[in-house]
């Protein structure tokens, strides 16, 4: 009895350490700061020939003047023009012409410029970098030609754009996130260069910016470019201090028809406030949200199309937002009596959250999980996108043991958490309903 | 007479009891005292007792595994719509009702994905390590399909009923099959091959058709089996698995799973030399959609062992590699809207395939057409300048350094190899470092008469918006079935 006692004890402990050294994901990271406050973190990857530099800057619309509220956006394209030794767009082209590439997003909550390079052009990568931040050069002329494309590209009659934009306004509304990215269209074209030219000194502070480089490097060598392109940088100002919080979703109820004229094919979109990357909650409806729409296994495609044979096409929108988020389920239907089942069913679908009994199967329950840690696994190797978790992290959390926590909140993921989040955040009380129709 | 005695045996026993102590603290602490580090990727190749060909790349900073089950083709297929099919059968999980090989790759986290090539199809998926006895599990399901296997395979009571429903089965595949093709989000550009390779090899498999209601018609349950037991066979696979793998855990599974299956012979594959027609044809693939046409630019050029092919490769991104290449900069641009370019290579045994793809405005079409067929007489008629071919070159230099960020960038590596019977360092020797030693002369040289009016373009998009634009081009309009 006490030899079978301790069988069992040896087996379960084994048990034990194989989920801990499971949870343990192996990411090396070395990080430091400069005399002049810029912070950097370094994240070498062997085994491959690439790197990504991106500087990550703690700032976004958010931190815009109300008057010019979406202003950084333009940033997006403004930081490709020319800088004291380079031209218009060399930025762009000149790592093209090495077989990199580029990329640039700026949100509300940050900002990032990323450039994927071959690991033998980091320290190009970084003097392109520096001089973005410290000598872009900002006129007139190409502040109001960018104010003029963005203005162009949003104004577009696009149904599907304004409809998806209607509904996030009305679901974050009295929130930050209120207005759109790129601000209100009617007054986009008015802001003045001015004050948009002094949006720049956000990007060009030293104490909102990270540099973060994953990929392949020599940390000695990639250090001393860092300091050759960076420590003689001295902009720096006060940070922008905000402390995050949880915005939690409000009761809406809004049933919203548009009837369009020479409308293709009707539609509806339900917008679904989601947790924000704070609340402990993220994780799970994340889990809920690759349930219902990851195109591999999503249970709307299979229940809508496949079970009722439903000419339908479903999307989906999720936003990147700290505070709050937002869910936008779109599906856009062959014809309105089509719509009309597709509502039947995705009145059913919601209402087994709310439901005695299981809401999603044993057997989904295991896919699922094993497809966000392969999914998260899989990003970690990304260059750009392991630059862009760190960063993230580093900025919402102060953590860059953030791999480690995301699959031990995974792992101890339940059922009845996804119950719980299902129910407070899947209830049409707290929904916008848009139908567009054909008029 | 020796007695027990329990003073005798004290001090054993207290020993064993601390030994068992001291190995469970090994056991549970060596995790975290010996933690596995990341090292260099270790390449092992194996050949288990089917004679199925495995190769290992062992990386640990990998905390995942992507693999590729390889399938050759060996013999030519008389009906384009039979690797379709068979592969519908054995992938769709509408077909399969959700068990079998959909039920597998499902419990692996359904990352996978499927590529159907001239000369072979891959089967690609991601998984976890703890999921490796799955995808051990998922070969013995993809070479043992029992629908697609001799009747013998079943016991007689089965025998009747699982005909039938393979029967049915198979009647289902080839009533949907627009349906689960239009469903692939890659169908545009299979479409779009499939029109390019019927007229560039009109006797290669793919250019035996574009796969037609009539090609469906034709084909039987039996076309699908005996391609099924033809192809899917042991010596014409190949393995590999990138990642966080254990290769002795892994052979010792598929040994085990494979056990059952009776020992195969490799089937010589069959090679017809292929003809290459590529005098100029523009078809336009007609579908009722409102967004961009795509347009499919194919050309043929030396194969990937050929000389001629890097300064192929070189020419292409001469003229169409953004932002320096040519047709950016030709005064033919001038009223021509945005216009990127993507390409793509399809490397065979007697040949490669280049396409450049681009999404276009219908008024623009032909305009490009123009463009590009200009450009194409004036490098005929000048020399291409040393600097051209230096900035081509270090492109091709730094996007292979870049493309290694893919965790799947050395799989590719593997597969030419085994078209084109190269060994690995063979292969690396084509590029990129011969990239850079390109002269002038082996440049220059290569450009032929008359490129200008090769090539296969094939636009998928509305010909109704499209046609109005041409004015000297008379295209071929091919249909659309839904």
């Amino acid at each position: 009895m006490k030899k079978f006692i301790k069988v069992i004890l040896i087996v379960f402990l084994i048990y034990l350490s194989t989920l801990f050294y499971g949870e343990t994901v192996n990411i090396k990271i070395t990080t430091f700061e400069l005399a002049n406050g810029l912070k950097v973190i370094l994240s070498p990857m062997e085994n491959l020939e690439a790197s990504c530099v991106m500087l990550y800057h703690q700032t976004g619309v958010r931190n815009d003047p109300p008057e010019i509220r979406g202003a950084s956006h333009l940033f997006e394209t403004l930081m490709n023009y020319g800088t004291q030794n380079f031209e218009p767009y060399d930025r762009v082209f000149l790592i093209r012409s090495h077989g990199g590439f580029s990329n640039s997003k700026v949100n509300y909550d940050y900002s990032f410029f990323s450039l994927v390079v071959p690991d033998t052009e980091i320290d190009f990568a970084l003097s392109l970098e520096s001089q973005r931040i410290d000598s872009l050069r900002l006129n007139n002329s190409n502040i109001t030609n960018t104010k003029n494309y963005y203005y162009k590209r949003y104004s577009s009659p696009n149904i599907h754009f304004l409809a998806a934009n209607q509904v996030k306004e009305l679901l974050l509304q009295g929130t930050v996130y209120e207005t759109p990215v790129y601000g209100k269209l009617e007054s986009m074209k008015d802001f003045p260069n001015n004050k948009i030219k002094k949006i720049y000194d956000n990007y060009r502070n030293l104490s909102n910016t990270l540099i973060v480089i994953a990929g392949k490097m020599d940390i000695a060598k990639t250090r001393a470019s860092i300091e050759k392109h960076f420590s003689n940088l001295t902009f720096k100002r006060k940070p922008n201090k905000i402390t995050y919080s949880i915005i939690e979703p409000q009761v809406k109820n809004i049933n919203e028809e548009w009837k369009i004229r020479n409308l293709p094919q009707p539609f509806i979109i339900y917008g679904i406030r989601a947790p924000s990357k704070l609340s402990p909650e993220y994780v799970y409806f994340d889990f809920i949200r690759y349930h219902l729409l990851d195109k591999r296994i999503s249970k709307l495609e299979r229940v809508l199309k496949k079970k009722h044979n439903l000419d339908v096409n479903i999307s989906y929108e999720y936003t990147d937002y700290f505070e709050t988020n937002v869910l936008l389920i779109k599906i856009v239907a062959a014809s309105r009596y089509i719509l009309g089942r597709v509502k039947y069913f995705m009145d059913r679908e919601w209402g087994i959250f709310h439901q005695k009994g299981k809401v999603v199967s044993t057997s989904d329950f295991r896919t699922v999980k094993s497809l966000m840690e392969l999914d998260f696994k899989k990003n970690l190797w990304d260059v750009e996108k392991r630059c862009l978790y760190l960063a993230e992290n580093y900025h919402l959390k102060g953590d860059l043991n953030f791999a480690s926590s995301y699959l031990s909140q995974l792992n101890q993921l339940t059922a009845l958490d996804l119950k719980r989040v299902g129910k407070m955040y899947l209830k049409k009380e707290n929904m916008v309903i848009l139908n567009v129709y054909k008029k | 007479m020796f007695t027990k005695s329990n003073r005798c045996l004290l001090p054993a026993r207290w020993f064993l009891q601390k030994v068992e102590i001291l190995l469970l603290l090994l056991v549970v602490g060596h995790q975290f005292l010996f933690p596995v580090p990341a090292s260099a990727v270790k390449k092992q190749d194996v050949t288990v007792s089917k004679g199925l060909k495995l190769t290992f790349m062992v990386d640990k900073s990998m905390e995942f595994i992507h693999g590729e089950i390889v399938i050759f083709y060996t013999a030519p297929v008389k009906n384009p719509a039979v690797p379709y099919l068979v592969m519908l059968n054995l992938f769709n999980e509408e077909l399969n009702g959700g068990s079998g090989i959909p039920g597998i790759l499902r419990k692996m986290g359904n990352d996978f994905e499927l590529e159907q090539n001239p000369d072979y199809l891959v089967l690609k998926v991601n998984f976890l390590p703890d999921k490796i006895s799955n995808f051990a599990r998922l070969i013995k399901s993809l070479y043992k399909y029992k629908p697609l296997m001799n009747i013998m395979a079943y016991t007689e009571s089965q025998r009747y009923r699982k005909l039938k429903d393979a029967q049915e089965q198979f009647k289902r595949s080839v009533d949907n099959y627009w349906k689960y093709f239009y469903e692939m989000e890659t169908w545009k550009r299979e479409i779009a091959y499939q029109i390019a390779y019927q007229w560039l090899f009109a006797n290669h498999f793919p250019g035996k058709g574009l796969i037609s209601q009539e090609f469906l018609q034709k084909v039987k349950l039996e076309d699908l089996r005996a391609f099924y037991l033809q192809t899917y066979r042991f010596p014409n696979s190949h393995v590999i698995l990138k990642g966080d793998v254990k290769p002795h855990m892994a052979i010792a599974m598929l040994e085990d799973q494979l056990g059952g299956f009776k020992n195969q012979e490799p089937i010589v594959p069959v090679y017809e030399p292929l003809v290459v027609h590529d005098e100029r044809k523009v078809v336009i693939f007609n579908i009722d959609a409102r967004e961009p046409p795509v347009l499919f630019w194919f050309e043929s050029i030396p194969p990937m062992n050929d000389n001629g092919y890097m300064p192929m490769l070189v020419l292409d991104r001469i003229l169409y590699g953004y932002p320096y290449g040519k047709i950016y900069h030709s005064p033919g641009k001038n009223g021509i809207g945005y216009v990127r370019i993507k390409t793509e290579i399809e490397n065979h045994r007697s040949i490669s395939v280049i396409c450049n793809i681009t999404a276009i405005a219908p008024r623009d079409i032909e305009k490009f057409i123009d463009l590009v067929d200009g450009e194409k007489k004036r490098m005929e008629r000048s020399t291409i300048s040393r600097k051209e071919v230096l900035y081509a070159s270090s492109y091709f230099h730094g996007k292979i350094k870049v493309d290694s960020r893919h965790y799947d960038s050395d799989f590719n590596q593997e597969i030419v190899e085994s078209i084109l019977d190269l060994k690995t360092d063979q292969i690396s020797n084509l590029v990129p470092e011969e990239t850079m030693q390109l002269t002038m002369r082996v440049i220059n040289h290569r450009q032929t008469k008359e490129e200008s009016k090769k090539g296969i373009v094939v636009i998928v998009g509305n010909a109704r918006q499209i046609i109005p634009y041409f004015k000297n081009i008379k295209p071929i309009v091919l249909s659309y079935r839904k």
